[in-house]
């Protein structure tokens, strides 16, 4: 009869513990069955499902989300891998490039799938002999299992790839479940089971997260044909100076008068780039005109189609003027194909020909102020011209003009003054008016919190 | 003409829009598609690069011939083209065609020895000539050069640790003036470079702009 009290205690004392333990960890709940779906990832190549459902209605560090995989075969055998996801982590709104920036998205829990990961293709082996069994053949074997090694490699790569995309195309099977760690509780249908949703990877025709970029693409390119048009039946548009280009005469002139060479310096970037193609539509000008006036250009190639452009491109310029006899093809040479090897060799010729005019249009890297310097102790006046703003800074002090950014685009057409070029130019400034505008709005919009209109110019 | 000029303008056109559609099209045909071109530009490039060779012996060829001035420095580039090309054929100790060595061969020692400290002598003149220019630059002749200069003088001190032992509003002012003045312009020039390319784009695409093809596109 003694023990009740102690015993009544230690009971009081479990419950309360019960109790605490219980405010500190509530009960988990399973998310809305219906919120949980499996899809084909929109604007991809096929690769990957996404996967997504609502919170659960308490979430915490301690609570994780249990997503659950499994191909047709293992489904059968009831077999899922699985992949746990913290509850506090993994939203819908994470990927704008695929679902837009709605606030909603924030509110979906969401992850990515990519069944072949979980189900790799397999490598097959490809035989390769031994470094000392190599060595023991003659060399035109080597060099003969050298590309068939490299030709089944690259097979196997192909072969592979192909195969992902296989696997990802098959059906999957997923289900879903939440734990504190304790208790694990799947989402469920009316009956109890756990729920399945299932889904493949296929690939799509079009990425939505571009959606802007096209449509911004296709009006400004609707606003600079239309200029283009417009310039056919009024070919008097006004273009503001620019002073690099005005001065192209002069400084032809010049290098006529005091007999020396006209040097022209593409840049670093290859036949691909709209540097080099805009370099080469000023290089047809400056070397028409040079033509004319009988002076000798110097073109400094360091890439080999570049040079076979700008050959063709002087010759026919020569041909032009009506001179074809005095085009010398040594004139328009490769000087080298290394960045600082080109630098000595362009800045050698400098120095030794002591040219009157240099041309450096296109694109540039460390050795713009080293050729822009180099000209300018020799005395040469100096056109610069590049679309790499980190080079600007060397040439405006170095150079007598510097034709920064879309300037370089613009030269073929101020040069030329024909109407359909001139059309596009005006169109550009307009485009350009067009986002100097955006941009003030959009800076006043997003200070008021709101940003849509920031939403609208995200680029992925 | 039709040679010469229609069938490359509509080789253009069909490439450039397939290149434009490639750039909204997530589908593997379009990867292919992608590498595809990459590979006819690699194969392309290498065609060209006997072109570049060959441009580039016959006119130092022509020069030795001539006996131009500096006609020295083009009969080194025979000496350092042969040297290169032998030490790149033997490839001791496997021999022509054979696999190229992990520890490196002639060839190797020739690149990292000769060609990669003289680049870095080349490269390493670019601080001289930083240092001339900006003495041109920075004289204060008028309002604009006059505010360079400050500017300059502000973010050159800001980046240096003696600026901010003494207060940390320099690196901060060095900050502000790269983050936003800086900044604002660099993205202008961007703007108007992405417009230009655009519009350059365009010009060549719908065979405005031919001069690229040979000739004043006239």
């Amino acid at each position: 009869m003694r023990r009740p009290l102690p015993l009544l205690l230690l009971a009081a004392a479990l419950c309360a513990a019960r109790l605490a333990s219980a405010a500190e960890h509530p009960p988990i709940s399973t998310p809305y069955a219906a919120s949980f779906r499996a899809y084909d990832r929109p604007s991809d190549d096929g690769n990957a499902i996404g996967v997504e459902w609502a919170p659960a209605e308490v979430e915490g560090p301690t609570i994780q989300y249990i997503v659950e995989v499994a191909s047709e075969e293992d489904y059968q055998a009831g077999k899922f891998h699985t992949r746990r996801v913290p509850s506090l982590s993994a939203f819908k709104s994470d990927h704008p490039e695929y679902y837009g920036s709605a606030k909603s998205l924030r509110n979906i829990h969401y992850i990515m799938v990519e069944p072949a990961k979980y189900y790799p293709p397999q490598p097959r082996r490809i035989e390769e002999p031994t470094k000392e069994e190599q060595e023991k053949l003659s060399a035109t074997a080597r060099a003969r299992l050298q590309a068939r090694l490299a030709y089944e490699k690259k097979k196997e790569r192909e072969r592979l790839m192909a195969e992902r995309r296989r696997i990802n195309g098959q059906t999957y099977y997923f289900r879903l479940a939440i734990t504190d760690g304790r208790k694990t509780l799947y989402v469920a249908k009316p009956d109890g089971q756990p729920k399945v949703v299932t889904a493949s990877g296929r690939p799509n025709y079009f990425k939505w997260g571009k959606a802007n970029n096209l449509v911004f693409s296709i009006l400004f390119c609707a606003i600079v044909l239309g200029f283009i048009h417009a310039a056919r039946k009024n070919p008097n548009l006004f273009i503001r100076k620019i002073a690099g280009l005005e001065a192209v005469d002069e400084a032809i002139g010049r290098a006529t008068e005091m007999g020396r060479p006209v040097y022209f310096v593409h840049g670093l970037a290859d036949m691909g780039s709209l540097s080099t193609i805009a370099a080469v539509n000023i290089l047809a000008r400056v070397a028409r005109r040079a033509a004319e006036y009988d002076t000798r250009v110097r073109v400094m190639n360091n890439d080999p189609i570049v040079l076979a452009v700008s050959q063709e491109v002087v010759k026919q310029a020569y041909t032009e003027a009506g001179r074809p006899d005095a085009y010398n093809p040594d004139d328009v040479a490769l000087v080298a194909a290394d960045q600082f090897s080109y630098v000595a060799a362009v800045g050698g010729l400098m120095v030794r020909e002591q040219p009157a005019t240099i041309f450096l249009v296109g694109y540039f890297y460390a050795e713009s102020l080293l050729l822009a310097e180099t000209g300018a102790s020799t005395g040469a006046i100096q056109i610069a011209g590049t679309d790499s703003y980190t080079q600007l800074p060397f040439f405006i002090p170095t150079c007598d003009y510097t034709l920064m950014g879309e300037e370089l685009y613009a030269a073929s057409a101020y040069l030329s003054r024909e109407p359909r070029l001139l059309g596009s130019l005006r169109g550009q400034d307009v485009g350009k008016a067009f986002l100097m505008a955006a941009a003030v709005v959009g800076t006043i919009l997003s200070t008021a919190g709101v940003d849509w209109i920031r939403n609208l110019f995200l680029a992925f | 003409m039709f040679y010469k000029r229609t069938i490359p303008l509509i080789i253009v056109f069909v490439t450039g829009l397939l290149a434009f559609v490639h750039e909204f099209v997530p589908h593997p045909i379009s990867a292919a598609f992608r590498e595809e071109m990459t590979t006819w530009f690699r194969i392309i490039g290498g065609f060209g690069m006997f072109i570049g060779v060959y441009s580039l012996l016959h006119m130092h060829t022509m020069r030795v011939r001539r006996q131009q001035a500096g006609w020295g420095y083009s009969a080194f580039v025979f000496l350092g083209a042969a040297a290169m090309i032998v030490a790149g054929i033997v490839n001791e100790p496997h021999g022509p065609l054979g696999p190229a060595p992990e520890d490196g061969t002639m060839f190797d020692w020739f690149y990292m020895n000769v060609q990669v400290p003289c680049g870095a002598t080349i490269f390493s003149l670019l601080a001289f000539f930083m240092a001339s220019a900006a003495f041109r630059t920075f004289r204060a002749r008028n309002i604009e050069a006059a505010l360079l200069l400050v500017a300059a003088v502000i973010v050159m001190f800001g980046r240096v640790p003696l600026s901010a032992m003494i207060s940390d509003a320099f690196p901060r002012a060095a900050d502000v003036l790269l983050e936003c003045p800086n900044l604002a312009a660099k993205r202008g020039i961007l703007l108007g470079v992405s417009l230009g390319a655009i519009s350059q784009s365009l010009r060549i695409l719908f065979g405005i702009e031919r001069t690229y093809m040979g000739g004043g596109g006239d």
